[in-house]
């Protein structure tokens, strides 16, 4: 329990991963410039159009995850509000005449102002009533675009002849140019995440995830970071609907109904929650598998789920978990001649597959997890278990400070949330 | 004023079978800690149930509505070991987000597996009774409506009689009030859990085979019935019993006036602002436990 306090090397290393890590700019630009080679050297016309969905999920991906993972708000309207951004794109070029670009402006704002529309309301509710209310609005928002009969929005038919960003190139060139409109602004978008995750700002909100109270008190103003938080996802969001509606010259209510919406959680989930590294993973992982059963759209659907059930049950912290488990065992083997065993521990600890937790109500402190040091940190958090990291995500940072913290004394019980700890709190 | 009586009847129809469609949640969400979003889609397997019994073999309605809650509960029980069970008690994950979602992602699977099996094509499906029954002047009330408000105090009264005075149903009151000390008791909360997510089952397939006459009965069946028990459940406070009544009613008298005096389109959006407007107000609900941790 206490190598981690007692030991001054290890201190020091602990120390050291508190730094912020750097975002990875000039790897980013190398890997966006190589797969920006691909359409030019693979001319398959549905393939690159399937990438480029892809880039687009992973927009879509990475601002759910901001609001869900990153910060614990429980919003389940996302998918709305990446309609509303559509929609507002495609009102703007449909009944304004607005060129689309301009019109993709719109979007951005309408998502960014929905968003908070949305979330003001929730952010003064406890996790499960926010998830209710927001799913509840999206939900409504559906349901009225598809009961418009007025002819505004187009109704349950969708609203068609939305123009494209590059109609005035040939079709195939068009496909191309948005393949690298998304990937560039997919790979901003995941820049601009890591670097706001690793600012002052991002690490107050993942803190706010791992205790409010403890935030508060460190003088954090949870309502402005939130709806900051919250702002700037819509805004991702909006954009990422501005992008789709007029990538496919229009837009249905049926993107808001229940296929996309469990396609993305399961992507966000699969991926990992609360890392910038899991949605991108996840939008890539869940579409090839669904591209492989394309010929079955509805098996695609029980696939899916069965797939997320699975990854729930066995792997929580989804893809970018078992990656860094991977990573970790890798530089842990590395290290082992230098460093003894104390350094694999946290590493091991990250593991989801640990024996006896799996009980109907297994007493706690009993379970085999609790004995390394990184325990403290996992059993208090909200969506942290969830959202293992990755070696530049800062929750893992605000784990194992908190593991140094609870060092010396002996693991806090736990304070962080009352009511929410599910059925089995002893 | 017929106009009154008439939404305030329908209103009342429409609040039994949300209270029935609700109980199904707040059961859930009291003793497994599970906001259960799979309770629409049991409604949906439910009508099917009934379609299949009734209008395929020609059975009584009666028996529909009996196969349906039966096939329900057998759903129930389905979600419980494949998306509940296995999370349950485990430390790394947060156990209702957790749950939360994999509900959502079974209720989809549902709803695929049923398109699989029957397409996405609606069904019509015959109500329970045929006829109106005139009260006065122009105000009618079908016998549909008078069994469905028949069928839903039914469910409620037997619910309240199976939770307070039989074995089975005192221990899921105990594991709702407080988990631990019950297992104490020797109540066996493994059990208690399965019975549990039966009995919303049940519940949820009865409200879906009545509303199956007056909708359809689709896949996407259990979409409305999902929204209607979420903004009651949010109004009553989750867990809570006695809150699911009122608000179920209060909300399907809200619907039915709005329906009436606004047009039905906008039933939905009046509804949700005034939710908005409650949870500013009261973020615990009606009858939730504001000691439970709000932000």
């Amino acid at each position: 329990m206490s190598d981690v306090g007692q030991a001054p090397p290890a201190q020091k290393k602990l120390a050291g991963t508190l730094a912020w890590s750097r975002t990875p700019v000039w790897p980013t630009i190398v890997v966006v410039a190589l797969l920006a080679f691909i359409p030019l050297v693979w001319r398959n016309d549905y393939y690159i159009s399937l990438f480029t969905l892809i880039l687009l999920f992973t927009i879509m991906t990475q601002s759910w995850n901001l609001t869900i993972g990153m910060c614990g708000i429980w919003n389940f309207g996302q998918l709305a509000i990446i309609a509303l951004g559509g929609y507002a794109t495609g009102l703007l070029v449909v009944k304004l005449g607005m060129s689309p670009w301009l019109a993709l402006l719109g979007g951005v704002l309408a998502g960014g102002v929905s968003a908070v529309v949305m979330v003001l309301p929730s952010i003064r509710l406890r996790g499960i009533y926010a998830s209710m209310l927001t799913f509840a609005f999206a939900e409504v928002v559906r349901l009225l675009i598809i009961a418009d009969s007025t002819g505004f929005t187009g109704g349950p038919f969708g609203l068609p002849g939305v123009t494209g960003l590059f109609d005035w190139l040939s079709p195939s060139w068009s496909l191309r140019a948005y393949f690298w409109l998304t990937l560039v602004i997919s790979a901003t978008v995941m820049l601009f995440v890591h670097r706001m995750m690793n600012s002052p700002f991002g690490m107050g909100l993942v803190s706010l995830r791992e205790s409010i109270r403890y935030s508060i008190g460190m003088g954090i103003n949870r309502r402005v970071a939130f709806i900051t938080a919250t702002a700037i996802s819509g805004l991702i969001a909006g954009l990422a609907g501005g992008l789709y509606a007029t990538f496919y010259h229009g837009i249905t209510p049926s993107f808001m109904g229940l296929g996309p919406m469990g396609a993305l959680v399961i992507m966000v989930v699969v991926g990992g929650l609360g890392t910038v590294r899991g949605p991108i993973l996840g939008a890539f992982a869940v579409t090839m598998l669904s591209e492989l059963l394309r010929d079955t759209v509805m098996w695609r659907l029980v696939v899916q789920g069965a797939l997320l059930l699975i990854v729930l049950a066995f792997w929580p912290a989804g893809i970018d978990g078992l990656l860094e488990r991977g990573i970790q065992k890798v530089r842990s083997w590395m290290n082992a001649g230098q460093e003894g065993g104390g350094a694999a521990q946290p590493a091991l600890a990250g593991g989801p597959a640990v024996p006896g937790a799996t009980d109907v109500g297994a007493p706690g402190p009993a379970a085999p997890v609790d004995t390394t040091p990184e325990a403290p940190a996992r059993s208090e958090g909200a969506v942290t278990a969830v959202a293992s990291s990755a070696s530049t995500k800062p929750e893992k940072k605000v784990g194992r400070f908190k593991a140094w913290l609870n060092a010396d004394q002996p693991p806090a019980d736990d304070q962080t949330s009352g009511g929410s700890k599910g059925t089995t709190k002893s | 004023m017929e106009t009154l009586v008439q939404a305030i009847i329908s209103g009342l129809v429409f609040g039994a079978i949300y209270a029935i469609m609700t109980m199904g949640l707040t059961l859930v969400y009291g003793c497994l800690r599970t906001l259960n979003m799979a309770q629409g889609a049991f409604g949906m397997v439910g009508g099917y149930a009934a379609w299949m019994l009734t209008t395929q073999a020609g059975a009584p309605p009666i028996a529909g509505l009996i196969a349906g809650a039966v096939a329900a509960a057998g759903i129930g029980i389905l979600t419980h070991f494949i998306s509940i069970k296995p999370l349950v008690g485990r430390k790394d994950i947060d156990f209702e987000m957790t749950a939360y979602i994999s509900t959502l992602v079974v209720a989809i699977m549902f709803s695929a597996s049923i398109i699989l099996l029957f397409g996405a094509r609606n069904k019509a499906i015959d109500p329970l009774v045929e006829g109106r029954l005139k009260i006065f002047g122009t105000v009618s009330v079908s016998w549909q409506q008078v069994a469905v408000a028949g069928v839903a105090l039914i469910c409620l009264g037997g619910l309240s009689l199976l939770l307070n005075r039989s074995r089975q149903g005192l221990s899921i009151m105990a594991v709702a009030q407080q988990f631990d000390a019950a297992r104490l008791m020797g109540v066996p909360a493994g059990r208690v859990y399965w019975v549990t997510m039966a009995l919303a089952g049940l519940l949820g397939g009865i409200a879906g085979v009545l509303l199956a006459p007056l909708y359809f009965v689709s896949p996407s069946a259990g979409d409305l019935p999902i929204l209607k028990g979420l903004t009651v459940a949010i109004v009553a406070g989750l867990g809570s019993i006695r809150g699911t009544i009122y608000a179920a009613f209060v909300i399907g008298l809200i619907e039915a006036l709005v329906a009436t005096y606004v047009g039905s389109l906008w039933s939905l959006p009046v509804l949700f602002s005034l939710i908005v407007v409650f949870m500013i107000v009261r973020p615990y609900g009606l009858f939730g436990k504001p000691e439970e941790e709000r932000l």
